[in-house]
C-alpha cells in the first residue's frame, strides 16, 4: 500500500511539473516583445510593455526563465499578481474558503439526494417513483447552471425577500454564521440540483446491475429481509463506482466551481480565475492553474485509495 | 444456461414456440424469405417508439429548422442596427424584440443557436472519433502505445480545461471559431477514450479477435473492422451526451466573454447580456434563455432514447 | 415421507411458454437428479419452487413443501422458508457470493437470517460449516473474500451456506458444471456429506447424465419445457422408455468401451457431395441420428480413414517449450510433443495446467522464451512477417466458444471470406465452404445470431478451412455445445479429417470426446505433460496417477459401474487460480501435493518424488516415479 502511495504521489508530482511547464510555455514562449505585449494588453503603450519585460525577466534566454519560474513555485513563490500588487498566494488563500465551503456544503446535499434519488428509483424500476425522478432529473441535467441561479436570485429577491437570501461574497461562518448560511444556502442548492440529477443517474444504473447479479439470488436464496439485500449486498456493492466519481467530480470542482462562483458573486477561488484571465493577471492565472491540477491529482490518488477499500477485489499493484 | 433461462429463452422454448424457432433453425431448403431485420433498423424502432426519443427528435429538428431557416424570414440579419428601436419590446417588427444597441433579438438568438447547435455537434464528433481511436490503440496494442497515450490523456484530464480555453480564447481571433472548436474537443475526449480503453482490451481477448489474428490481419485493420464496430452503441451514445456537454461548455464560456467572441454571437452571451436588463426588459433574456434550455432538453432526451434502444436491458447511469 | 411436491407447474415469461406440466416428488434423504439440456426449463421450474424467478414470470401450478402450498403464499413466508427450509446451490459461485464482504460473514448470515443467534456464536458456526464442507483452515479462510477461493472451494462455501439451517430440501442448481472434472468429483462427493448430515431432501439439476448416474435414487428427463421421463436411476440408464431419453444416452461418449461399441456408431453425418446438404441442428428438435431424412439415399461414408494415414512426417513439433508471464511462475515448463501428419494429438488437462497458453504460443508463430516450435518442417523462431503469414495458411484454429469466435457484426460470409480476403485469395470458395461442414450457401446472408450453437461452431470450421490448412488446432471446440450437439460436430470434424487429409491438434478438458476423435493424447498437469501416448493404451491402463485419477473423475453412465467404483478423489485444487498460486511449484514433482500414491509410499521412495522432478521417458509414456507402481 505504501509503495502504491509513492508511486502515485510521485506519478502525481511529475504531472503536476508537467502542467507547470506546459503553462509556462504557453505563456512564456516566444520572442519577449510578443510575449509582453501579449500580457499588456493589446493597446498598451511601449513603457508598459517595457516595464512588464523588465519586471519580469523576459530578456533573459528561456530556459533561464524557465528555472527561476520552478524554483520560486517550489518555494511557494506564485509572483506578485500585476493588477493588485499583492502575492497570489495570498490572493488564493483569501479566495479558498469560500470555493471551499461551497462544496463541501453542496456535495452533502447532491449525494444525499442522489443516492437516495437513485436507490428509491432502481428498487422499483419503471414505477411511479421511478418516472418522476427520470423526469426531475431530466430537468436538472438540462437547466444551465447560470440560468438556474439567476432564477433563484430572482425568486429571492422579489418572491421570498424576508429569507434574506441574495447573492454576496463569502462570509466566514465563525465571523457571521446568519450571514454565511445566508450567502451560501443558494450556491448550495443550484450547484447540488445539478449534480444530484447526474448521481441519482448514476446510482440508480449502477444499483439496477448490482441487483441484476446472481448474488442477490443467493441472497435471497439464503431468506435474507428485502432491506437487507437492497442495503448490504446491493448498495454496499453499487457504491463503488459512485464513490468514485465523486472523488473525480471534487477534484474538478474545487479548481472550477467558475459558474456557480460568478453568478452568485461568492469570491471564490472561480471568479478569481475568471478576472484574473479577464484582466490578463498572469502570476494568478498560473498560481491558479497549477492549484487546480493539483486538486485533481490529489483527488484521483485518494479516490484510487478508496477504490482498494471498497472493493477488495482491486489489488493495489 | 440458467440465467438465460431465467430471464427468458429467445423463443426457442415451448411447444408452441414456432416464431422463435424460424429464426433459430434456418430450414435446409428454405427460400431466405423471412428477413432478418437488421440491428439498425430494430434500434431505430425502439428508439422511434419511445416518447423520449420522439419528442426529443421533433424538438431538435424544430430547433434546427428554426435557427437555420428562421432568419431567413426577418428582415433584419444579426448585425443590423436598428436605431429608431432601443430595447423595444416584441412588436410586428421585431418578433423578439431589441437589445439596448438596436440590434433584433429574433436574429441574435438564432444566430446564437445556429452557433451553439454547429459547435456542438462537431465537439461532439471529434471528440467521440477521437476517443475511439485513441482508447482503441492503446487498449489493443497496450505496451509502448498504451503508455504513451495513457500519459497524454492523464496529463489533459489533469490540466484545468476552462481556465485554458479561456486564456487562449481571445487569441483565437475573431471568427475563428472553429479552433474553439478544436479546444473543446481537445477537452472532451479523454473520459471516453479510457472507457473505450476498457472496452477494447476485453473484446481483443474474445475469439473473433484472436481469430482474425491467426489468419494473418494486421493490427490496425482489427481495430477498425472488429474492435470499434463492436462499441457503435456507447460509441453513438457517448457522442449524444457529449453534443450536450459541448454547447454547455462553449455557452458557460461564453456567458464570461471567453469562447465565441464578438461580433459573432453565441447563446451564453446573449444570456450574460441579457441579465443586466432582464427585469425591465425580460424579452433580453428570456428568449435565449428559454431556447438554449429547450435545445439542451432536447439532446438530452434524444441521448436517453439512444441509450435505451440500443441495450433496454441496460441501466447504465454514466453521466 | 415425501417432503416437497410439485403438481403441474407452469412458468410464463410473457409469450413464451417455459414450463409446463411439470411435476415430481422428493422424499427425505432422497436424490432426484433433473437432466435436460440447455432451455430445457429445468433450471426455470426449480427456482420457481424457490419463488426466486423475476416478477414478471407467471408461475402456476402446485409447490407443496410438508403439504404447505408455496405458490401465491406471501413474500414474507417464503423468505422465512428460504434459507432455512429450502436451500439452493447455484451454478456459478464466482458470481454467487457478493463480492465486497467475507466468506465467513456471508455463512454467518446465513445463520444470523433465521436463528437468534449473537454474532460471535453465528461466526464460530461458519467456521464450522465451512470445515464441515472440507475446507482447510477454515478459521483463517472465514476471513477471506470470494474473489481470493478457487472454484471448487466457493462452491463449498455456497454448499456450506446452503447447509446452514438443516433445510429439508436442498436444491442445487448445475452446481458441478463450472468446475473442473476432478473438482466435480471433490463437489458431488460433499454433496453426499451434506445429504448425510441434514437428511434432506436433494433435487439435483444438471444436463450432464453421468453426474446423476453415481449419485440419484430416481432422475426426471425434462426437454423443451416438459417432462418426457421419469423413473428409478437403475430404470432409466438401463431400461429407458423415451426416445428421447434413449437419443439423449446414446449421444454421451463412453470412454471405458472400445470405440467400435461406443456411444457414437459412426453413423455418417455427412452424405459424400455434391448431395443435398445436411440440415442445421436444431435446439428445439431431438437430435436427429444423421440418417434420418435426406442421407438415407446416399451411400455411407466410410469410416477409419483417419486410421490409414497415421505416422509419417511431423506436421508440428514442439520441444522444451516455456512461457512464464512477467516474473510469475512457468505457465509452460518444458512440454515437447509432436502431432504427426494424419493423425490427431488430443491434450487433455484441467483449467490452469496451461494447455490455452500452449496453444497460443504454438500459434502465435514466433520465437518461444525457450525451446523450439517446429511447423511443417519449419522453425518459427526467425520468421519473416511474410514467411509467418505464409505458414499462417496452413495453420488454422476453431475455439470453444462459438458465440465469441464470430463477430456478430459481421454476416457469415464476411466471416467466412475474412481469411481469404486477408490473404488476398477469391471469395467465391464460401458457398461450397459452407456446404462443405453441412450448412446451406444462403446462410451466408445471415448474422451469427440466428444459427445455434452448433450451426455457429460449423461456421467457425468452415473458416477455418478456408484457407485449406494442413493442421487444424481445435481449443475446446465442443466444450460449450449440448451433448446431443456435440456428437454431431464431432463426427463432423472426424469425416473433414479423413476426406480432406488434416491433422489436428485437439485440446479438451472432456476425456470422453478426445477418447472418440484423438489418436494419441498426452495429459497436461501445471504446465507439463505428465503422460503421452495412443489413446487406447492410455486410457485402458494410464501409468501416471494423475490421469487415473481424471479417468475415475469422469462420470460413466452407468449408474451400476459408478456406484461400484472406487473414489479416488484427489485433495487440493488443480493449480490454476492464480491468485491461489504460491511461489512456485513444488519442488520435484508438482503432482506429489495431491497425488494419491505419494502419502502412502516409504519415505525412501517418496524423497525421490520430493528432491527429483520426473521426465517423460520416450515419444511415449507418462512422467512418474513410481508409474509402473501397483494402483494406490
Amino acid at each position: 500500500m505504501t509503495r502504491f502511495l509513492l508511486r502515485r504521489i510521485l506519478f502525481g508530482v511529475l504531472v503536476l511539473w508537467l502542467v507547470a511547464t506546459t503553462v509556462f510555455l504557453l505563456f512564456f514562449a516566444g520572442p519577449a516583445d510578443s510575449v509582453a505585449r501579449r500580457l499588456a494588453g493589446p493597446r498598451a503603450p511601449i513603457e508598459v510593455i517595457n516595464q512588464i519585460k523588465d519586471t519580469l525577466g523576459l530578456n533573459r534566454p528561456l530556459w533561464e526563465q524557465y528555472v527561476s519560474f520552478l524554483g520560486n513555485l517550489l518555494h511557494g513563490d506564485l509572483g506578485i499578481s500585476f493588477i493588485s500588487q499583492t502575492p497570489v498566494t495570498t490572493l488564493i488563500v483569501q479566495s479558498l474558503p469560500g470555493t471551499l465551503w461551497l462544496v463541501a456544503g453542496s456535495a452533502v446535499l447532491w449525494m444525499t439526494a442522489g443516492i437516495t434519488g437513485g436507490v428509491i428509483s432502481a428498487t422499483r424500476p419503471r414505477g411511479l417513483r421511478d418516472r418522476v425522478t427520470t423526469v426531475l432529473v431530466l430537468a436538472g441535467i438540462s437547466v444551465p447552471t447560470f440560468i438556474l441561479g439567476m432564477l433563484m436570485i430572482y425568486l429571492a429577491l422579489s418572491v421570498f425577500p424576508w429569507f434574506g437570501l441574495g447573492p454576496g461574497p463569502y462570509i466566514s461562518p465563525l465571523v457571521d454564521f446568519r450571514g454565511f448560511l445566508q450567502v451560501m444556502i443558494m450556491p448550495w442548492v443550484c450547484l447540488a440540483v445539478v449534480q444530484a440529477a447526474v448521481y441519482v443517474r448514476l446510482t440508480r444504473g449502477s444499483m439496477l446491475d448490482t441487483l441484476g447479479e446472481d448474488y442477490i439470488r443467493t441472497a435471497r436464496a439464503k431468506g435474507a429481509p428485502e432491506h437487507r439485500i437492497i442495503y448490504r449486498h446491493g448498495l454496499r456493492a453499487a457504491l463503488t463506482p459512485v464513490i468514485t466519481q465523486f472523488g473525480v467530480d471534487i477534484g474538478t470542482l474545487l479548481g472550477g466551481v467558475v459558474v456557480t462562483e460568478s453568478v452568485f458573486g461568492l469570491q471564490g477561488l472561480g471568479q478569481l480565475m475568471i478576472r484574473s484571465v479577464r484582466d490578463g493577471d498572469l502570476p494568478v492565472i498560473i498560481g491558479a492553474a497549477i492549484l487546480a491540477a493539483a486538486f485533481i491529482v490529489i483527488a484521483n490518488i485518494l479516490v484510487d485509495v478508496a477504490y482498494s477499500f471498497l472493493d477488495p477485489r482491486v489489488r493495489l499493484a | 444456461m440458467t440465467s438465460e433461462e431465467v430471464t427468458g429463452p429467445r423463443g426457442q422454448v415451448g411447444p408452441g414456440a414456432a416464431a422463435g424457432t424460424a429464426l433459430a433453425r434456418p430450414v435446409a431448403g428454405a427460400s431466405v424469405g423471412s428477413v432478418v431485420p437488421s440491428r439498425w433498423r430494430i434500434v431505430f424502432g425502439r428508439f422511434a417508439g419511445s416518447w423520449g426519443g420522439r419528442f426529443g427528435g421533433l424538438l431538435l429538428l424544430g430547433l434546427f429548422l428554426l435557427a437555420f431557416v428562421g432568419p431567413v424570414l426577418v428582415p433584419w440579419s444579426y448585425l443590423d442596427k436598428d436605431f429608431l428601436a432601443f430595447l423595444q419590446e416584441p412588436t410586428g417588427a421585431h418578433w423578439f424584440g431589441t437589445t439596448q444597441t438596436g440590434g433584433d433579438v429574433f436574429a441574435l438568438t438564432l444566430r446564437g443557436m445556429q452557433k451553439s447547435l454547429l459547435i456542438g455537434l462537431l465537439v461532439a464528433v471529434v471528440s467521440t472519433a477521437v476517443a475511439a481511436v485513441v482508447g482503441a490503440f492503446a487498449g489493443y496494442y497496450l505496451g509502448w502505445t498504451d503508455w504513451v497515450l495513457g500519459w497524454v490523456t492523464d496529463l489533459l484530464l489533469v490540466l484545468p480545461a476552462f481556465l485554458v480555453i479561456a486564456v487562449l480564447s481571445p487569441a483565437l481571433g475573431q471568427g475563428a471559431w472553429l479552433a474553439l472548436v478544436v479546444l473543446l474537443a481537445a477537452f472532451m475526449w479523454m473520459v471516453t477514450s479510457k472507457v473505450v480503453r476498457g472496452m477494447t482490451i476485453s473484446i481483443r481477448e474474445r475469439e473473433y479477435v484472436r481469430a482474425a489474428q491467426f489468419m494473418g490481419v494486421p493490427g490496425y485493420k482489427i481495430i477498425f473492422r472488429h474492435v470499434i464496430p463492436n462499441m457503435a452503441s456507447l460509441l453513438i451514445v457517448d457522442a449524444t451526451v457529449n453534443v450536450s456537454a459541448a454547447i454547455l461548455t462553449e455557452t458557460s464560456l461564453s456567458y464570461f466573454g471567453f469562447g465565441v467572441q464578438a461580433p459573432d454571437v453565441s447563446l451564453g452571451g446573449l444570456i450574460a447580456d441579457g441579465a443586466r436588463t432582464a427585469v425591465y426588459a425580460p424579452w433580453t433574456f428570456w428568449f435565449a434563455a428559454g431556447l438554449l434550455v429547450l435545445l439542451i432538453l432536447a439532446v438530452n432526451l434524444i441521448g436517453d432514447a439512444l441509450r435505451d434502444a440500443f441495450d433496454p436491458t441496460s441501466n447504465r447511469g454514466r453521466r | 415421507m415425501t417432503v416437497l411436491e410439485v403438481r403441474d407447474l407452469a412458468v410464463r415469461f410473457g409469450e413464451t411458454q417455459a414450463v409446463q406440466g411439470v411435476g415430481f416428488e422428493v422424499a427425505r434423504g432422497e436424490v432426484l437428479g433433473i437432466v435436460g439440456e440447455s432451455g430445457s426449463g429445468k433450471s426455470v421450474s426449480v427456482l420457481a419452487v424457490l419463488g426466486l424467478l423475476p416478477p414478471r414470470a407467471v408461475v402456476s401450478g402446485s409447490v407443496r413443501l410438508h403439504g404447505r402450498e408455496l405458490l401465491g403464499a406471501q413474500e414474507k413466508e417464503l423468505t422465512a422458508l428460504r434459507g432455512k427450509s429450502m436451500a439452493m446451490v447455484f451454478q456459478d459461485p464466482l458470481a454467487g457470493l457478493t463480492p465486497v464482504h467475507r466468506v465467513g460473514d456471508q455463512v454467518a448470515e446465513a445463520v444470523r437470517v433465521h436463528q437468534r443467534v449473537s454474532s460471535k456464536a453465528a461466526r464460530l458456526r461458519a467456521v464450522e460449516l465451512l470445515d464441515l464442507v472440507g475446507i482447510p483452515d477454515p478459521a483463517r479462510r472465514a476471513r477471506a473474500f470470494p474473489h481470493e477461493f478457487s472454484g471448487g472451494m466457493r462452491q463449498r462455501v455456497m454448499i456450506a451456506m446452503a447447509i446452514a439451517n438443516d433445510p429439508d430440501v436442498l436444491i442445487c442448481d448445475e452446481p458441478t458444471t463450472a468446475l473442473d472434472v476432478t473438482v466435480q468429483a471433490q463437489i458431488l462427493d460433499v454433496l453426499r456429506t451434506a445429504r448425510r448430515e441434514t437428511g434432506a431432501a436433494v433435487v439435483l439439476v444438471t444436463h450432464d447424465i453421468g453426474v446423476v448416474a453415481g449419485i440419484a435414487d430416481r432422475v426426471l428427463v425434462m426437454r423443451s419445457g416438459q417432462v418426457v421421463e421419469t423413473a428409478t436411476v437403475d430404470d432409466l440408464f438401463y431400461r429407458p422408455r423415451s426416445p428421447f431419453t434413449r437419443t439423449l444416452l446414446d449421444a454421451v461418449p463412453r470412454i471405458h468401451d472400445h470405440p467400435a461399441r461406443s456411444g457414437y456408431s459412426g453413423r455418417p453425418v455427412l452424405p459424400p457431395q455434391p448431395a443435398p446438404a445436411h440440415p442445421g441442428d436444431a435446439r428445439s428438435t431431438p437430435p436427429v441420428p444423421a440418417h434420418s431424412g435426406e442421407a438415407r439415399s446416399a451411400p455411407p461414408v466410410q469410416v477409419g480413414w483417419g486410421a490409414v494415414r497415421r505416422g509419417g512426417r511431423a506436421v508440428l513439433e514442439v520441444e522444451g517449450l516455456v512461457k512464464r508471464y512477467g516474473r510469475g511462475g512457468w505457465v509452460v515448463d518444458r512440454v515437447s510433443f509432436d502431432v504427426r501428419a494424419g493423425e490427431t494429438l488430443g491434450l487433455v488437462g484441467e483449467s490452469g495446467c496451461g494447455k490455452t497458453t500452449l496453444l497460443m504460443e504454438i500459434l502465435a508463430l514466433g520465437a518461444p522464451q525457450g525451446g523450439r516450435v517446429v511447423v511443417f518442417g519449419r522453425d518459427t523462431a526467425g520468421l519473416s512477417g511474410r514467411e509467418r503469414l505464409g505458414l499462417r495458411r496452413d495453420l488454422q484454429v476453431v475455439f470453444q466458444d462459438p458465440m465469441a469466435s464470430l463477430d456478430p457484426r459481421m454476416t457469415v460470409h464476411d466471416i467466412v471470406a475474412e481469411p481469404l480476403r486477408a490473404h488476398g485469395l477469391p471469395i467465391d470458395r464460401v458457398g461450397g465452404l459452407l456446404r462443405l461442414v453441412g450448412l446451406e450457401a444462403e446462410h451466408a446472408a445471415r448474422y451469427p445470431q440466428d444459427f445455434s450453437g452448433g450451426q455457429r461452431q460449423r461456421i467457425a470450421i468452415a473458416r477455418a478451412l478456408a484457407l485449406e490448412p494442413r493442421l487444424l488446432v481445435l481449443d475446446e471446440p465442443v466444450s460449450a455445445l449440448d451433448v446431443s450437439i456435440r456428437a454431431e460436430v464431432v463426427e463432423l470434424l472426424l469425416e473433414l479429417k479423413a476426406r480432406l487429409g488434416l491433422s489436428y491438434l485437439f485440446v479438451a478438458h472432456d476425456l470422453a470426446v478426445v477418447r472418440r476423435i484423438a489418436d494419441r493424447v498426452a495429459v497436461m498437469y501445471s504446465g507439463r505433460i505428465v503422460e503421452i501416448g495412443p489413446v487406447e493404451d492410455v486410457f485402458a491402463e494410464p501409468r501416471h496417477p494423475y490421469t487415473r485419477a481424471l479417468l475415475a473423475a469422469v462420470p460413466v453412465p452407468d449408474p451400476v459401474r459408478e456406484r461400484a467404483r472406487s473414489r479416488l478423489l484427489l485433495s487440493g485444487d488443480p493449480p490454476g487460480d492464480h491468485l491461489l498460486r504460491p511461489a512456485g511449484p513444488p519442488s520435484g514433482c508438482r503432482f506429489r501435493t495431491r497425488c494419491p500414491l505419494y502419502p502412502g509410499l516409504p519415505s525412501v521412495l517418496g524423497s525421490r518424488c520430493v528432491s527429483e522432478e520426473p521426465e517423460l521417458g520416450a515419444a511415449d509414456g507418462a512422467a512418474c516415479h513410481h508409474s509402473s507402481g501397483g494402483i494406490g
